[in-house]
């Protein structure tokens, strides 16, 4: 069988390309296993563990996943999403939300639309909004949304450090 | 391994651990076939509003003022109850307390079973700490999912048919336990908005993009609202306005306001009307609250309503 070196090189750099893909993704539409990779692992979190595997929806799907909350999303242009609950003992369980938008200015209607009307602007990402029991903040095209059962001084720190290990992650990845 | 309670097995626990004393349900003389009417029974009101910090007991109080469960449930009845509690940010879903209390008292009231008309989230009853003592009670629901029945709705203005969970037409008594909150698409989220709960996917899908692509169509998501309450009224509406989201609706977070109200009436319309109010709303300005009284639905005039407000 005769080889071919042009099929062959053709073959490696296609290689090279699946194996840096989950990385270079981010720069386009992350997908499923792009999108997970955003969410902070217990090491970064000092000892907040995830519970269960995340929640995921692409397109329409969302509505099987946040119901009536899809409307906002998807009137903007959604592309994917991920809702993970990390839990960690005697303490209220937090939900980290992540969304892909189609683009920065899908996220920022989001953003406008989902902090209407309540929350105080904090320095984080490309805009940020803290409402006491919940953080919600834009980044590229990213939403990202973290919620605690109370607004405590304990649960307003966990916030902020979901958040800022979200955005590293982001910036780590993009 | 599951234990399954039914009547007469929770009337039996209840015998034993004298449930009624636990509760604080007033022992009240109920007809021996109850009637899921409310209509003509004097001093009743038609609206009970209860504020306290107490959820479980605000809900018992509250249907206590309108006459107590046996008037809504009659003996031996499958009661399909429909609970809005697919979220779990603060404020956008009833408090599971709540509902508990619907359930010891459709038990009380002699229910054989009872039909949860929507599959509740992982951890829901968890987030009240009285689950542990009614857990044989949570586990003795039977849930409807998976049977679903397409029926027409020959009076409906845009909604013709929908598919929707068979126990909703099929138990003998509907309750609808609702949260009243924000909602981005109708202003407001309470007992007509959530019988949606008891449709598919593919017929709540149509209420947001008709037949011709994405609707952001207020009038349109609002009368189809109106129209799939046409299937049938509730025997019994009760409302979580304990706590509320105001904006970011209806999935939150948002604000929070703690009215720290449990509504209860048999008017679906009567009921969300008040709610309205409790959210600074005008029932007139949210679109299905007049459509669905112009449907006969019920009574969006408070000034016409009897409403009962306690603080216990």
């Amino acid at each position: 069988m005769t080889r071919c070196p042009g099929r062959t090189l053709l073959l490696a750099l296609l290689t090279m390309l699946t194996l840096l893909l989950p990385a270079a993704a981010l720069g386009g539409e992350v997908g499923r296993e792009g999108l997970l990779m955003l969410f902070p692992q217990p090491s970064d979190l000092g000892g907040w563990r995830p519970e269960g595997p995340p929640q995921q929806a692409v397109g329409e799907e969302l509505f099987s996943l946040i119901d009536g909350g899809a409307e906002v999303f998807l009137r903007a242009g959604f592309v994917w999403a991920a809702i993970q609950t990390y839990t960690m003992p005697e303490r209220p369980s937090i939900d980290l939300e992540i969304y892909e938008m189609t683009g920065p200015e899908a996220a920022q209607a989001v953003f406008a639309k989902k902090t209407e009307g309540d929350g105080q602007p904090i320095r984080l990402g490309a805009q940020a909004v803290q409402g006491g029991y919940y953080l919600i903040f834009r980044h590229g095209r990213f939403l990202v949304t973290v919620t605690g059962a109370d607004a405590t001084p304990d649960t307003q720190a966990a916030l902020m450090d979901f958040s800022r290990a979200v955005e590293a992650r982001i910036k780590q990845h993009r | 391994m599951q234990t399954h309670l039914n009547r007469r097995s929770f009337l039996r626990k209840s015998a034993l651990v004298g449930v009624g004393s636990l509760l604080g349900v007033p022992t009240m003389a109920r007809p021996a076939r109850g009637a899921s009417s409310t209509a003509g029974v004097t001093g009743v009101p038609d609206l009970a509003v209860v504020t306290g910090g107490d959820y479980f007991k605000s809900t018992l109080a509250a249907v206590d003022r309108l006459g107590g469960m046996g008037r809504f449930i009659p003996k031996g009845a499958r009661v399909g109850l429909l609970i809005n509690h697919p979220f779990r940010h603060p404020g956008t879903h009833v408090n599971p307390a709540i509902a508990l209390a619907v359930i010891t008292m459709c038990y009380n009231a002699g229910a054989k079973s009872i039909h949860s008309l929507k599959d509740e989230p992982h951890g829901y009853w968890q987030r009240t700490p009285l689950a542990k003592r009614w857990d044989a009670v949570i586990r003795s629901l039977i849930p409807s999912s998976g049977r679903y029945i397409t029926v027409g709705i020959p009076r409906g203005a845009f909604l013709k048919s929908a598919e929707i969970i068979k126990d909703l037409m099929e138990a003998d008594v509907l309750i609808n336990v609702s949260i009243s909150k924000d909602h981005a698409g109708t202003n407001f989220s309470g007992v007509l908005k959530n019988m949606m709960g008891a449709a598919t996917y593919s017929t709540c899908r149509y209420f947001h993009y008709g037949k011709g692509g994405w609707n952001e169509d207020v009038e349109f998501l609002s009368q189809c609202v109106a129209d799939i309450n046409l299937l049938r009224k509730p025997a019994l509406c009760i409302s979580d306005s304990t706590e509320c989201i105001v904006t970011n609706g209806p999935y939150g977070p948002g604000k929070i306001i703690r009215p720290q109200k449990v509504v209860a009436g048999a008017d679906p319309v009567t009921v969300d009307a008040y709610c309205a109010g409790l959210l600074g709303l005008s029932p007139g300005e949210i679109a299905m609250i007049p459509k669905s009284a112009e449907f006969g639905l019920g009574e969006m005039n408070l000034g016409r309503v009897h409403i009962k407000e306690v603080r216990i």
